[in-house]
């Protein structure tokens, strides 16, 4: 059984897998989340996405709790807009400042990253780039050097290693030009 | 109409293949940039029977440093202004514009169709991850993808190609490859973030994409896998590089 309870697809090729211990081979920090990736390669369109939805979630919840019990701060939170779990919005926080956030996972994803957007934030920056779908966003432009993005990843890693970096970027640029108190 | 018959006179000179074969060739492009824009113009003249382009951008003064868009067009989808361009450059060749992203809802769907029935992609997008996007999908329908790219300080470029199956994927080798390093520091509070483009760069890149594009199309020369020019050395430079059997995107074992 997978983790989100559906069973696991019959192989007729199906050998066991070679067991890696992770902790061996981490050579950062975000080696260790691993628990954050999804199994099932699916977009939007496709026939399987409810099952990556699930796995979506379970991710998601398994990070919001590592934010709150082991990092205990609670810096983001993200829900999905409909059952089609291709909208969320959440709210980002620092201190006793909050802003809205959105993401889109577009139908290319996930062979693309999501799409993110804090909204109140963007004119602070030009880290941002022009999207039709959600108009300005956090610029992922910068990841190519180190593009740790693939199929597997998740939202909640995606948050983890692209957003919670971005944020704090943002706001200490901010607090260094006296903008954010 | 003589002038019409002679528009591809000089082609037929050429020896090493028939360019009137392109009459019957389709090619999508992605992305009608400083280097799109410049490719569908080369191939709409030398006459590829159909051109479908993809860009959800309109044209702003910032693109005009290039060639192609006019000031008066400013405003307008790329992707239409382009398609006016090319229906007067060319009237032989069949143009269909999307002015949508590639990666969601019509675009998307627009992408997928073009996939049925073109013979080729050219890739002339700004983003890795749509790059890796078109990349997955141009292996899995089995078609051809010619990949370029400019370097973020505009001097350098390189030039993909991927034919399933024969040539590394784009995903194939990735972290071997290296380039500069990338500043993130610019962070004042104008406008959004864009790459230096310089436009001899952009011309070069994009005529190297054509002249294989050419190759691959009509079957002629030895396509090169992997071109990489340096505009500061005035290089050129031939990579022939083996596939990754472990690719996740072209590698034997399927995810
Ligand atoms: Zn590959």
């Amino acid at each position: 059984m997978t983790p989100t309870g559906a069973p696991l697809p019959r192989d007729r090729f199906a050998r066991p897998r070679k067991i890696v211990d992770r902790y061996d081979t981490a050579k950062q920090e975000d080696d260790l989340f691993y628990f954050l990736l999804c199994g099932t390669n699916a977009s939007p369109p496709d026939e399987k996405w409810p099952l990556r939805t699930l796995e979506e979630q379970y991710a998601l919840d398994r990070y919001f709790e590592y934010l709150k019990y082991m990092e205990k701060h609670a810096w983001i939170e993200l829900a999905a807009t409909g059952p089609s779990a291709t909208r969320w919005r959440g709210k980002v926080r620092d201190g006793a400042h909050a802003w809205d956030l959105e993401v889109i996972l577009k139908d290319a994803y996930p062979a693309i990253p999501p799409a993110c957007r804090i909204p109140e934030l963007m004119h602070y920056t030009d880290r941002k780039i022009d999207d039709e779908a959600l108009g300005l966003r956090i610029c992922d432009m910068h990841m190519e050097q180190s593009y740790w993005w693939h199929e597997h990843c998740s939202l909640a890693l995606y948050l983890k290693r692209e957003v919670s970096y971005w944020v704090q970027s943002v706001l200490q640029d901010m607090r260094r030009k006296g903008w954010l108190k | 109409m003589a002038q019409v018959r002679e528009r591809y006179d000089r082609l037929k000179r050429f020896t090493f293949a028939d360019f009137s074969k392109l009459a019957a060739k389709r090619v999508a492009i992605v992305g009608v940039g400083g280097l799109g824009a410049l490719a569908a113009e080369i191939l709409a003249r030398a006459g590829v029977g159909r051109l479908a382009l993809f860009d959800y951008d309109t044209v702003e003064e910032a693109n005009l440093n290039r060639l192609v868009y006019r000031t008066s067009q400013i405003g307008q989808p790329k992707v239409k202004a382009l398609a006016a361009h090319l229906g007067d450059a060319n009237p032989d060749a069949e143009v269909v514009s999307y002015p949508h992203d590639v990666t969601t809802g019509r675009g998307y769907v627009g992408l997928m169709g073009e996939l049925d029935k073109c013979d080729l992609v050219l890739g002339c997008v700004d983003t890795f991850g749509v790059r890796l996007f078109l990349n997955g999908k141009c292996v899995a329908a089995k078609i051809p993808l010619i990949d370029g790219g400019a370097s973020e300080n505009g001097i350098n470029g390189a030039v993909h190609v991927v034919i399933p199956g024969k040539t590394p994927c784009y995903r194939c080798n990735r972290p071997a490859l290296k380039q500069e390093q990338v500043t993130t520091d610019r962070r004042d509070v104008t406008g959004v973030c864009a790459f230096t483009s310089l436009p001899t760069t952009m011309a070069i890149v994009a005529s190297l994409q054509c002249q294989e594009a050419f190759k691959v199309l009509l079957k002629f020369g030895r396509v090169a896998p992997l071109l990489l020019y340096n505009g500061l050395d005035g290089t050129l430079e031939r990579v022939d590089w083996k596939r990754d059997p472990k690719c996740p995107t072209c590698g034997r074992r399927k995810t």
